[in-house]
């Protein structure tokens, strides 16, 4: 069989393959592995030379053995190696499989005494490789069918249980290590021009359909005064973005399109708007949000109440 | 032997070809248009007959149905005759089905772009069109068997077989799919007697054998004719003809519920539509192989005549697009390729390879022998195949593409478990350049188009014989002694048996929708009822039509797969017990807009409201064309109690309070809708200056159509909740 594939083929491709296997299984992020880990490069380029060795031993060998035989068993040998070659059994199941016909100038013997205007029938065999194909096809559906309704494969649902539980897991694990994770209890109100920035720009692009640039309100609520519908404050604004609005009345949840650090960046940039005065500022809605955390403040005793009602109802 | 003398009616095949270059030209023109939508969502600004809902239909009936329709008339009209020695059965039938089937074009051509529409894929015309189809369609078939009782041919070619299948199923496909119940008969609206789950197994049980009896079939049989005539070659091999002919009409009608893999549909059909679907392949790739094998000893020719060529192409096109359709039949290919692009290339293989160049192929063979004279340029209709050919692969690769990357972007999640495009727009404008070069390839196929119907018309312009009945002669079919017939096989036999082969060919087309489709309407633990899905109210129902009518489920799905990627963008997956009062199904075949099963309560009032008014206001970037008429029109509400009466014949329990209350109730809710756009400055400006300008035939926004379409929008999957559905699945 060794003769069948020269070496100048059968070297690089036991050679990629197993560089490609190192690049499956070694964890290499988003780069190959080679480049993130150079010892790797340098057991591959081991590889090769070990591979080229091999191949240079086992020919020098080859010519060793060949060159102790007597003349006749030289011939013998040739002879075996030009007919392993030849391929001569996939020639044959080749021929067998694809053409099953006639010949253009054996054709009479097949022609049918059809005429159908002028249009004339052969009489070929089915072509084998279309005839097997089609039994394949067969076996496959019973075979398919048996799966799913004799020994009861996945259906759809269960796949859909696993595809969560694995997700779910996989976000558990990423959660453990990963840093700088914002969720509505650590998120901090941002003061760093660079997530102001780029809030604006998040404010931008989604938001100003609705809450106008200056953040007067239009289809939402005016966000310059200091009544909230759902809350003042980081946190809960963080978490009216995060979740969305009133159902059917308010704003849509933003979480499947913004990630924690963008609604922390935007939420943080609307924060921005206290106390501002937009050109054609909507009328107040909601209830008068105080921070109940805020230090210095004489009307937080009186309206502590108040604010833990609104509060409550996000 | 007496020869008879006869003459094959040559004008009516004639009549068929014109009708085919015109409405060819019209059908893929109204395509380009859209594909040109989605570059410029606006293109037909404001115009609400030439928005791109109501032309999606007449693009799809026109493609289909009037320029293959009118091919395949062409085709089975001339090959039929000469291949049973005969006239068609009768020249008034032969006259009823071409006029009659122009008028129905004509009035698809009409009523679609005015919103008649039933939004069933392939088949949107309303009711009154639906039994003049089917009249049509029955003349059609009376003079194709009527020809075959009259013949001087004994056997059937391979040709009739497909023919008579054709008729067969497409008559029974076209008859139980369009079952319907009028509102009124002076009106054209009419409600689907089948509701959810089931009205989309039978959908698709026709959307798929249209494709497979329409637009596969008959053109089989034009191959069988056309191929070996204009190659001058046997064909290849009639035992092949045999098999995959049995095989392919009893497998493909199996095959349907490969449209609806991963939604409600339950899993037992779906199993049956993918196995079905593989075995599928080799029957149709019988067809491909017995094409090209009669070219053998021919190729020289293939390479001069562009006859030859345009079938090459067009039967290389069937073996891919019949390939491919059993791959994306796979469930885990499925669950990638559909609602995508991906879908419409597939599409627009078969159609503009298959179909398009067989039919050209047909026609530049044919016009010359009817008109007695030669084609006025080759080397024009070899720049029509090469620019046809460049337009089809322009055309097709960059779909594949675009549905390829729109899909991995739609399943894409970042590591903490967000999408990485939670937005829909993002995955819309990456496509962008994909759609530019589908506009382009389009350009190129019609361009192509255009240049055969100059290379037609000088043809007919210097030829100097007209289009004449075509004298031919042969003896009459004689009684066969029980002597000559001894010993023939049981085919031999059935080829000279039209009326047996008709039956035989009836019983194998109808085993696997029967087996497929009774069970899901007969057996009730298919579809398990929740007991909190409710009927729409009157406004909501009232919504449902408009949705309808502006062909919104063109774009826009209303069926969340099972998978994280979806619930996570759209939310719970859809049930079936969740459409039992959806009369007809909007599922949806492709998402160009996301998926809108959930998306009542999602936005509020207003913001349905501005989007509607200026899509890319709400959704900067959006290829959503405007829907400004729906906020100007009054709704009309003279027809909502006898819909809801329909309703109640087909099930739906609407009471008598209920219907008797629906005008009340519809103010009221439409009412609340108004009080909610109030809640918006900018509205409630422009509205009172409105009213002000007015004056007395000011109509109030509750009774204006948007407010119908949002109260629709917002009951949109809400009858479940998420908890309640865990506590319906645990009692199951």
């Amino acid at each position: 069989m060794r003769h069948l594939i020269p070496s100048y083929i059968r070297v690089p491709v036991i050679f990629f393959a197993i560089a490609g296997l190192i690049e499956y299984f070694v964890d290499s992020g988003d780069k190959p592995a080679f480049i993130e880990q150079p010892i790797i490069l340098l057991f591959l380029l081991l590889v090769l030379l070990v591979l080229i060795a091999i191949e240079g031993i086992v020919s020098s060998m080859d010519n060793i053995l060949f060159q102790s035989l007597d003349k006749e068993a030289k011939e013998r040998y040739l002879a075996n190696r030009k007919k392993s070659y030849q391929f001569t059994k996939l020639k044959s199941i080749y021929a067998k499989l694809a053409s099953n016909h006639k010949p253009i100038e054996e054709e009479g013997e097949i022609i049918l005494d059809h005429n159908y205007d002028g249009i004339k029938e052969l009489d070929n065999n089915l072509p084998p490789w279309w005839i097997y194909s089609f039994y394949i096809s067969i076996v496959f559906a019973v075979i398919y069918m048996v799966r799913y309704h004799v020994l009861n494969a996945d259906d759809q649902f269960a796949e859909y249980e696993i595809e969560y539980a694995e997700a779910n897991a996989a976000i558990e694990e990423y959660k453990k290590t990963a840093k700088n994770l914002v969720d509505v209890n650590t998120v901090e109100l941002l003061t760093e021009a660079a997530d102001l920035k780029a809030g604006q720009k998040i404010f931008e692009t989604n938001c100003i359909a609705c809450h106008k640039s200056d953040g007067g309100g239009g289809i939402g609520p005016n966000l310059t005064d200091q009544h909230w519908i759902l809350g003042g404050g980081i946190k809960n604004v963080f978490n009216t973005i995060s979740e969305g609005g009133r159902d059917g009345k308010g704003m849509v949840s933003w979480k499947s399109e913004l990630k924690p650090l963008e609604m922390a960046q935007v939420a943080s940039y609307v924060l921005q708007f206290q106390g501002t005065t937009p050109a054609e500022p909507k009328a107040p809605e909601g209830e008068i949000w105080v921070d109940e955390n805020a230090e210095s403040s004489e009307i937080k005793d009186t309206e502590n109440k108040d604010e833990e009602t609104v509060v409550s109802n996000n | 032997m007496e020869m008879q003398q006869f003459y094959y009616d040559n004008k009516i095949v004639k009549k068929f070809i014109y009708a085919t270059i015109v409405f060819g030209v019209v059908g893929m023109l109204v395509g380009l248009i859209l594909a040109f939508m989605f570059l410029f969502p606006n293109l037909t600004d404001g115009i609400s007959w030439l928005s791109f809902g109501r032309l999606r239909p007449l693009h799809t009936n026109a493609v289909i149905f009037a320029f293959v329709g009118n091919a395949i008339f062409a085709g089975v009209y001339y090959s039929t005759q000469r291949l049973l020695k005969a006239r068609m059965f009768s020249d008034l039938l032969s006259n009823i089905n071409f006029w009659g089937w122009q008028l129905i074009i004509v009035g698809a051509a009409i009523t679609l772009p005015l919103g008649y529409s039933t939004s069933k894929e392939y088949a949107e015309l309303e009711w009154p069109f639906d039994i003049a189809i089917a009249v049509i369609w029955v003349a059609f078939g009376i003079n194709l068997i009527g020809t075959m009782l009259k013949r001087r041919q004994r056997h059937l070619y391979v040709a009739i077989w497909f023919y008579i299948a054709t008729f067969v199923t497409v008559a029974v496909l076209h008859i139980f799919n369009s079952l319907e119940i009028p509102v009124s008969f002076t009106g054209m609206k009419s409600y689907s007697v089948y509701a959810g789950v089931q009205d989309a197994l039978v959908q698709w049980w026709y959307g798929h054998n249209a494709v497979a009896f329409f637009l596969t079939t008959p053109f089989l049989g034009l191959m069988y004719y056309f191929v070996p005539k204009a190659a001058n070659r046997p064909v290849y091999s009639y035992r092949l003809s045999i098999v995959h002919f049995w095989s392919l009409i009893f497998i493909y009608i199996w095959a349907g519920p490969h449209h609806l893999l991963y939604t409600a549909l339950p899993e037992w059909a779906q199993h049956l539509g993918v196995a079905f679907s593989v075995m599928l392949l080799m029957p149709s790739w019988g067809g491909m192989i017995n094409g090209l094998l009669t070219l053998r000893g021919a190729w020289d020719k293939v390479r001069t005549d562009p006859v030859l060529k345009f079938m090459v192409v067009a039967i290389t096109g069937y073996g891919m697009a019949t390939f491919e359709g059993p791959m994306l039949s796979l469930k885990n290919v499925n669950a990638i390729a559909h609602f995508t692009d991906w879908i419409i290339a597939h599409v627009h293989v078969g159609a503009l390879a298959w179909n398009g160049f067989l039919a050209f192929g047909m026609i530049y063979w044919l016009i010359p022998r009817l008109f007695k004279t030669k084609l006025y340029s080759i080397g024009l209709a070899n720049v029509h195949f090469w620019i046809g050919t460049l337009g089809i692969m322009l055309y097709a690769l960059p779909l594949y593409v675009a549905g390829f990357a729109q899909a991995s972007m739609w399943k894409q999640f970042n590591p903490d478990g967000s999408l990485v495009y939670g937005n829909f727009l993002e995955t819309v404008t990456e496509i962008m350049p994909m759609y530019w070069m589908r506009a382009i390839g389009g350009t190129l196929y019609l361009s192509g188009l255009l240049i055969l119907v100059y290379n037609v018309i000088m043809t007919i312009a210097k030829s100097e014989h007209k289009v004449t009945d075509e004298l031919a002669e042969a003896p009459a079919l004689k009684r066969v002694s029980k002597r000559r017939v001894s010993g023939e096989g049981w085919h031999t036999w059935l080829e000279r048996k039209p009326i047996q082969l008709t039956i035989y060919a009836t019983i194998a087309i109808l085993i696997g929708g029967i087996v497929q489709i009774v069970p899901t309407i007969v057996v009730k633990s298919n579809i398990p009822t929740i007991s909190s899905v409710k009927p729409y109210t009157p406004l909501e129902l009232e919504g449902r039509d408009l949705y309808i009518r502006e062909g919104c489920v063109g774009c826009h799905s209303q069926m969340i797969r099972p998978f994280r990627s979806e619930v996570e963008r759209y939310g719970e997956y859809s049930k079936a017990g969740e459409y039992v009062y959806d009369h007809p199904f909007l599922w949806g075949s492709k998402r160009t807009g996301p998926d809108l099963h959930r998306v009542g309560g999602k936005y509020s009032d207003n913001w349905h409201f501005n989007h509607m008014y200026d899509p890319q206001s709400t959704s900067s970037g959006s290829i959503m064309p405007a829907y400004q008429w729906l906020i100007r029109n009054e709704l009309d509400k003279s027809d909502t109690e006898k819909k809801m009466e329909t309703m109640v014949s087909l099930g739906v329990p609407y009471t008598k309070e209920d219907i008797a209350n629906a005008q009340a109730s519809m103010l009221e809710q439409g009412t609340n809708i108004e009080k909610n756009l109030y809640s918006d400055p900018d509205f409630v400006a422009s509205y009172e200056a409105d009213k002000a300008a007015a004056g007395e035939n000011f109509v109030e926004m509750r009774n204006r159509e948007i407010v119908a379409l949002i109260a629709y929008l917002q009951r949109l999957g809400t009858d479940i909740k998420v908890k309640d559905i865990i506590e319906e699945t645990a009692q199951n």
